[in-house]
């Protein structure tokens, strides 16, 4: 799976990207019995055919857990309003089922063999939805709007690493990279890293009220905190897709209502089903679970200047300290993994298996470390959570029995989540309990967790030189086995370093209605890109 | 008469006034940053930030912002939301009638229920109808209005599937849906003002069917029922007056919940998502409408008085 | 929250009669003692307030003893009343739990009644600014949001006991200061307090002595009425996560987190509601109770 997207198998790549356009294409066909070969794409083979063609129209309500707070498509706000904008934008590459990297408004691609020259050929005959054509043009705009400091983009610092972007004729477009980085090709299959039609951006249209994309859905209308609503790109460059009329997204901020509304049969797609409500879904006849492993992470974060966590001896302890199958069971219901080792998932070809069982739930060995450190009889000190998103709050109310149970009088400070980013992005805590997602496949997403700088780093007080060096050099080495073996000394130094306890894995799932067919969950982290499957979704009329 | 309302119209102003910049003083003050909440949490640098800030003219002094959204006012514009960018005035336009509509119906409900009620009770005293009925009435006023929500649509909306469990849908886009979409959340707000407004209907009949009056008409051999609808209920409505008064005005601020659990877009859930969000003209603007029609309903109800008790006269 | 703020039953009708009792205490309480809903509930009352009082003593286990394999059972022999989420014994943390949401419910009225009620006489005695000043100020309050209040307090000051009282007591003060005020106009113009003012009675005198003790009544009504509805104001906050904070169990928060697990376990959000609501009742018939003995034209 990963091998398509290493930079040492660009012809591989290539070769793996022609073969899904190709497979593409002949859905592209617009004839049924050509859609029909969709599946078999999925692996699912016979079970899915039996559900019969693909029948276009139909609309279909889709509950997201959050009103989209903006839809500029270059600042993430969300899972929630990624879905929304994967559907009404498009980017040069995508995520596609099995969590392949699939060519989107980018035909192919050369990576010179010093890895710093991409040359995209862009597909042809793509309009915007405002019939505007899409070029190279378009693409340059793009990239220049991400890097811009003022826009806030959220992959301006990845962006930043191409140096230019020549739009070489109208279908050809050339990146160029101060230094090689393996994990480009994914940077730009971001639903950050949309592509934005030139003529829009310099009309000076608002992007946060409206949205011009290439997707296979247009936008129609929002009011936020009731419904946004999008309709069939009639001019989808993929002929036939999409199958749906109408989406409607309606923000239910309360998960249980969500649920409900998906029980009642309100809407027909539920997104972050409660993992307690995950098996309700699974038994109700007209009910099914899309589900992905390794979605996300629940971690603790230290203020690493904060004492006692100034020091490392104090922050290993701690991690021994945590029930994390506590954390699964009763916050995830069983639907999570412990992780008692480095945060490169298990499904990547970067992980450290020798690391699993560094850190298992052994309060023993805890109070041990603890005693080495000068802190025999604990300390005080208040953990930061939110009592807006449960799963935080769990996790918070856990860590603080366990902690309390070695003798570390702990307390819980829980503000609302608006509260929690500024007290957090301030470093105004001195350890706080997160869940987030490693947004990229390849390993360097640690890069965006741990190197000196980073935002996280940043609002911990965390620096190291020799995690800084070996992210760079993971970044900038292009040989797999090399690299394995970098990331191996990066998340053993992390280990021992433990400006972060790894606590578990999460599950991720959306619930969705018996009849609906076409949509996958994407496997891992890019379950967060799923919504691209909208666009092979149908329902039987 | 008029010089009484126009003085308390412009008591209402005034009161308004130092509402609203209260409330701009403690939006302002508390923790959290609209900003953050537009850029996200990841990547956030000092330079975006403040870039950010000076699109919004959040690098202003917190005064002159108040003042500008102020002056806004004065030409009927609520200013644009922070994080969606859409006017606040279309917005409210959108929002207000919908949280309306849910504490009309509820007070309605609670009327129709409630008075009935409350006169059996209170012709029964001590006997089953009144246990039976003060009961239901304390039961009412006992139950967290969260959990009667839940009930409810776990029952009719998920176990039975009767009725939708949550949701809008607009009375122009299909006028059956809007009212089945209201029936829940506005029962569920009814629990708890059917029970207050039976209590109040009950003991204040009990203290006016004890005055002298009607003990006088029941002597003069009037007929029992005559007494009790005809001269008793009128004098008793006065402090029910007030009880539904005062439930609308809280429940202006007060559907919070409601419309949480049933997904109701109306104005309580736009406070909320302001206050989350930190949207401070939002907040502004929401809070503003509240206070204004939460005085307006006072002086209402005020006059309302007049109407039903002659012997009230305000100067 | 609707629930909570919204009622002052009986404040506006019972201020205008009850005033006029003035009656010794004896036959009040003679009342009282022949009431049989009042007597039940008032021994009810002794029951979870004893219960408060010695849970320390009473909590078959430990609260906040965690054992997430056996999370959100029903009741059994092990567990009496089932466990919540995390494994926790349920009838423990409701005992545990009677004491929070009793000493939040206590402190916020207190707060609330002696403010409010300062307020209340302070504005009808003196009139003028004093009545600007407090009454109007009551006025703000009331047209204040409450939701807004105390998320701005609590993202303010931190969530915590202390200012979960704060808020609710903010939010109750409105309603005593508006009934004392009321019954203090009418009390003013009595005959008694016209003779203390003319023999040259100082006025916190004549506040303490002949006011205050005449506004009693209406105020014990409304105590007694508030008393339930903080209850219920704690659950709705707790609800939107502006409650006790964890792992200290509160009725009001174990009923907002148990409401997410109703399709797990019904158990877990039934035992904290019928807490409450058993409470409220018995608050409520209380002030029910008080409000007929305190009206002597309802006697029959």
């Amino acid at each position: 799976m990963m091998s398509t997207r290493r930079p040492d198998g660009t012809i591989e790549l290539l070769a793996g990207g022609f073969l899904s356009r190709r497979g593409l294409l002949r859905v592209g066909g617009g004839t049924m019995a050509a859609a029909a070969g969709l599946p078999l794409l999925t692996g699912e083979g016979m079970a899915a055919a039996l559900q019969g063609d693909p029948q276009p129209g139909g609309d279909l309500t889709f509950g997201l857990s959050a009103d989209p707070p903006n839809l500029d498509p270059h600042i993430d706000s969300g899972a929630a309003a990624s879905t929304i904008k994967q559907l009404v934008y498009g980017t040069m590459v995508r995520y596609w089922l099995g969590g392949e990297l699939q060519p989107n408004l980018a035909d192919s691609w050369e990576i010179s063999d010093d890895g710093l020259e991409y040359t995209f050929a862009l597909h042809p005959g793509v309009t915007f939805h405002d019939g505007a054509p899409f070029t190279a043009e378009d693409v340059k705009a793009s990239i220049e709007r991400m890097q811009d400091g003022a826009v806030g983009a959220t992959l301006q610092v990845e962006m930043s690493l191409i140096e230019e972007v020549v739009a070489e004729d109208e279908l050809t477009v050339r990146l160029r990279l101060g230094q090689p980085n393996p994990a480009m090709i994914e940077y730009l299959a971001q639903p950050d890293a949309a592509i934005m039609s030139k003529a829009f951006l310099d009309a000076g249209t608002d992007p946060n009220t409206t949205m011009v994309g290439t997707g296979p859905f247009t936008f129609v209308s929002r009011e936020p905190g009731v419904r946004t609503e999008l309709a069939r790109n009639e001019g989808y460059f993929r002929e036939g897709l999409p199958y749906l009329d109408r989406i409607i997204f309606v923000p239910y901020t309360d998960e249980n209502t969500r649920v409900s509304a998906l029980l009642g049969g309100e809407i027909d797609v539920a997104d972050y089903v409660p993992w307690k409500d995950m098996q309700t879904v699974e038994d109700d006849p007209n009910l099914k679970l899309a589900l992905g492993q390794e979605a996300a992470f629940m971690c603790v974060i230290y203020n690493v200047e904060e004492p006692p966590f100034d020091n490392p001896l104090v922050r290993s302890a701690l991690s021994y300290a945590y029930d994390r199958q506590a954390i699964v069971d009763a916050v995830f219901f069983g639907r999570g993994s412990t992780i008692t080792g480095g945060l490169i998932p298990t499904s990547s070809w970067a992980h450290n298996a020798e690391l699993d069982g560094t850190y298992p739930y052994d309060p023993a060995r805890a109070q041990e470390l603890l005693a080495e450190a000068g802190f025999a009889d604990g300390f005080s000190v208040t953990l930061l959570s939110t009592s807006q998103y449960g799963m935080h709050q769990s996790s918070a109310e856990i860590a603080q029995q366990n902690l309390q149970a070695i003798g570390i009088d702990c307390q819980l400070e829980l503000f609302d989540w608006s509260t929690v980013v500024q007290r957090q992005t301030e470093g105004s805590y001195q350890f706080r309990i997160h869940g987030l997602s490693p947004e990229l496949v390849d390993p360097d997403f640690l890069t965006n967790f741990f190197a000196s700088g980073s935002a996280f780093s940043r609002s911990s007080n965390f620096a190291d030189e020799e995690i800084d060096r070996l992210l760079a050099e993971g970044r900038t080495t292009l040989d797999e086995a090399a690299r394995k073996e970098i990331y191996l000394q990066l998340e053993r130094r992390l280990l021992e370093l433990s400006p972060w306890s790894f606590l578990s894995w999460r599950e991720q799932g959306e619930g969705l209605k018996e009849e609906i067919q076409g949509y996958e969950h994407l496997p891992g982290s890019t379950g967060f890109k799923s919504a691209v499957t909208l666009e092979q979704a149908w329902r039987p009329s | 008469m008029l010089a009484y309302i126009l003085r308390r119209l412009a008591q209402a102003v005034v009161l308004v006034f130092v509402v609203a910049t209260l409330v701009a003083a403690f939006i302002h003050l508390i923790p959290g940053d609209p900003v953050y909440v537009i850029l996200g949490e990841t990547n956030v640098t000092p330079e975006r930030v403040a870039a950010v800030r000076a699109e919004l003219g959040l690098d202003r002094p917190i005064p002159l912002q108040y003042a500008e959204w102020l002056a806004g006012l004065t030409r009927g514009d609520f200013g644009d939301s922070l994080t969606s960018g859409r006017p606040i005035g279309g917005d409210l336009l959108l929002r207000l009638p919908r949280t309306l509509e849910l504490i009309l119906v509820s007070t309605l409900l609670s009327v129709v229920i409630g008075v009935p009620l409350g006169v059996l009770a209170a012709s029964y005293r001590n006997r089953a109808p009144d246990l039976a009925v003060s009961t239901f009435a304390l039961i009412g006023v006992s139950a967290p209005v969260f959990v009667v929500g839940t009930l409810l649509l776990l029952l009719f909306g998920v176990l039975w599937g009767v009725l939708p469990a949550t949701g809008y849908v607009a009375f122009g886009d299909d006028p059956a849906r809007h009212l089945k979409h209201l029936i829940l959340p506005s029962v569920t707000l009814a629990t708890l003002e059917t029970a207050i407004v039976l209590r109040m209907t009950r003991s204040s009949m009990l203290e006016v069917l004890a005055e002298d009056y009607v003990r006088t008409a029941r002597a003069k051999g009037l007929d029992g029922r005559l007494v009790l609808y005809g001269h008793a209920l009128r004098n008793a409505l006065i402090p029910v007056l007030t009880i539904i008064g005062i439930q609308i005005g809280s429940a202006l601020g007060g559907t919070v919940l409601v419309e949480l659990i049933f997904n109701w877009p109306g104005l309580s859930s736009y406070l909320v998502t302001g206050i989350n969000q930190r949207d401070y003209p939002v907040v502004q603007a929401v809070v503003l409408v509240i206070a204004a029609l939460f005085i307006l309903l006072n002086l209402l109800t005020d006059l309302v008085y007049a109407v039903v008790d002659p012997r009230i006269r305000y100067g | 929250m609707a629930s909570a703020t919204a009622a002052a039953p009986g404040s506006a009708g019972a201020a205008g009669s009850i005033v006029g009792a003035r009656s010794t205490s004896s036959p009040v309480w003679r009342r009282l003692r022949d009431n049989p809903r009042v007597v039940a509930s008032t021994a009810m009352l002794a029951v979870i307030i004893a219960v408060a009082v010695f849970a320390p003593w009473l909590t078959p286990q430990d609260p906040m003893a965690m054992s997430t394999g056996e999370r959100l059972q029903g009741p059994s022999a092990a567990h009496l009343l089932g466990t919540d989420e995390y494994g926790r014994d349920l009838l423990s943390r409701i005992i545990r739990g009677s004491r929070t949401s009793l000493v939040v419910a206590l402190l916020s009225v207190t707060a609330a009644t002696v403010i409010g009620t300062l307020f209340g006489v302070v504005g009808s005695y003196f009139g003028g600014v004093w009545e600007i000043v407090t009454m109007r100020s009551v006025d703000v309050l009331l047209t204040f949001p409450p939701i807004l209040l105390a998320i701005a307090v609590v993202a303010f000051l931190g969530p915590s006991m202390a200012n979960l009282i704060g808020v609710i007591a903010l939010l109750y003060l409105p309603r005593f200061a508006r009934i004392s005020y009321g019954a203090g106009l009418q009390v003013k113009q009595r005959d008694y307090v016209e003779a203390a003012r003319v023999v040259g009675a100082r006025a916190p005198r004549i506040l303490g002595t002949a006011i205050l003790p005449n506004i009693l009544a209406p105020i014990f009504v409304q105590i007694s009425l508030s008393l339930g509805f903080a209850i219920l104001l704690e659950s709705g906050l707790s609800f939107l996560g502006l409650g006790t904070p964890p792992p200290e169990p509160s009725w009001g928060n174990m009923v907002g987190v148990g409401r997410g697990y109703l399709r797990q376990s019904g158990w877990f959000v039934l035992w904290p509601s019928l807490a409450i609501s058993l409470t409220i009742l018995c608050f409520n018939t209380l002030g029910d109770g008080l409000r007929d003995s305190l009206d002597p034209r309802l006697k029959r």
